[in-house]
């Protein structure tokens, strides 16, 4: 069985989406998990993450993490006043 | 136009959430930090992480502030990119490309170890110490040599921190657990016997804190605390001793969390004595894990061309001392 995920962050402009990807990139060619994986991806002014897993569980997990770095790079945006 | 530069470093290997602002000119503009305190037992990585996500722009925004400049004034970002716990890197590191990529300038990821043993040589004004650098995560004594820090000895199990610490919760006395364990220590009389585990350079400290664990249920308090204390840094004081010996180094660095330890520190002091060599500890507020000393080490990896693409830089969890060149030392 395989259960699909697909997060979808608007930031409405191109470089912001651009950056967060590339913040978030090192951390999807490394994070190893026995259940799920992730695909990177910026569309327009949208950074978009698909994740695989076998199981609800290892999904949740790496969707948790994933959100945790979302929040911290927003905010990080957010202290540089855009 | 000032040529000054100011680097910003992000510390997040362990319980610690740190982020301090450095000049190029070696003076620390801010040091700010958050810590994890675990409502019970050790650790724990993930909940650890999830406070520093929490409270990393807090952090960073306190550090910019007491600094009085803004991301637009920062010539470059570092990073502890290792070694620690891994979810609490990745969490500092996220943290780290940010603001390199929205700040628009280099990012230089930091070797934790390296970072306090250079906040102690430049705090100490000591060019080449032998160091000894003692954590909760780490129990090393190194000296530079042939464009790297070599390691000299090392705890071949748990750090003597992680020891310390793990025995005060034993004896139900939280965190942070080394300055109850002196205060106690402070008040003890009879040495009871534990075990003096140095193999070669090395020393281990798994039997130790086994034993006094045991021996907690019907030692006095005090008495084991002295114990401990005597056993574990005597051990230390051992390996440092020879290493000070066939180094020949002229002076001691002592860093690290377990650095403001007093007794540690007579200990040390009075081996240095016996071997006319200058002895220097850090000061406290750079002692334990922060993000100044993550900055100064970014700033001498910057002068020497270490930054690196957002895109590669990788977590080390385990990235070892001796593994990292450092160009900046002749």
């Amino acid at each position: 069985m395989t259960i699909r995920s697909t997060l979808r962050i608007n930031l409405e402009e191109y470089d912001l989406a651009e950056k967060l990807y590339r913040a978030l990139l090192p951390e999807a060619e490394t994070t190893k998990s026995r259940g799920a994986k992730i695909a990177l991806k910026v569309e327009g002014g949208a950074l978009v993450m698909e994740i695989e897993a076998v199981a609800i569980a290892p999904l949740r997990a790496l969707l948790n993490s994933y959100i945790r770095w979302v929040c911290i790079s927003l905010d990080i945006i957010t202290l540089n006043g855009d | 136009m000032s040529s000054v530069r100011y680097v910003l470093g992000i510390e997040s290997t362990a319980h610690t959430f740190g982020c301090g602002v450095v000049s190029s000119e070696g003076v620390v503009l801010s040091n700010s930090k958050s810590e994890y305190v675990p409502k019970a037992g050790g650790i724990h990585p993930r909940e650890a992480s999830q406070f520093h996500a929490a409270n990393a722009s807090a952090t960073i925004r306190d550090s910019l502030s007491v600094a009085k400049m803004d991301l637009s004034q920062i010539d470059a970002v570092a990073f502890s990119a290792g070694p620690g716990l891994g979810p609490c890197l990745r969490t500092g590191a996220t943290a780290a490309r940010m603001l390199s990529l929205m700040a628009g300038v280099p990012l230089i990821p930091v070797n934790h170890c390296i970072a306090h043993i250079e906040i102690g040589r430049v705090a100490c004004k000591e060019d080449d110490p032998l160091i000894v650098y003692v954590s909760g995560g780490n129990t090393i004594v190194s000296a530079f040599s042939d464009g790297r820090y070599r390691i000299f000895g090392e705890t071949l199990d748990i750090a003597l921190g992680n020891c310390l610490d793990t025995f005060a919760r034993a004896l139900g006395l939280g965190h942070p657990g080394v300055p109850k364990i002196e205060s106690l220590a402070d008040e003890g009389k009879v040495f009871i016997p534990l075990p003096y585990v140095v193999k070669g350079q090395d020393v281990s400290y798994s039997g130790l804190l086994t034993m006094a664990i045991r021996k907690s249920k019907e030692s006095d308090p005090n008495d084991l605390s002295l114990s401990l204390l005597e056993v574990a840094y005597g051990m230390l004081a051992e390996v440092t001793e020879r290493a000070l010996a066939h180094t020949e180094k002229p002076s001691l660095l002592l860093t690290g969390g377990v650095a403001r330890s007093q007794r540690l520190q007579r200990m040390l002091e009075s081996v240095c004595r016996e071997h006319a060599a200058r002895f220097h500890v850090v000061a406290p507020e750079v002692a334990g894990d922060n993000g100044a000393m993550i900055a100064w080490a970014g700033y001498l990896g910057l002068l020497k061309g270490q930054e690196i693409q957002v895109e590669k830089s990788f977590i080390k969890p385990k990235w070892r001392l001796d593994q990292v060149e450092v160009p900046w030392r002749t």
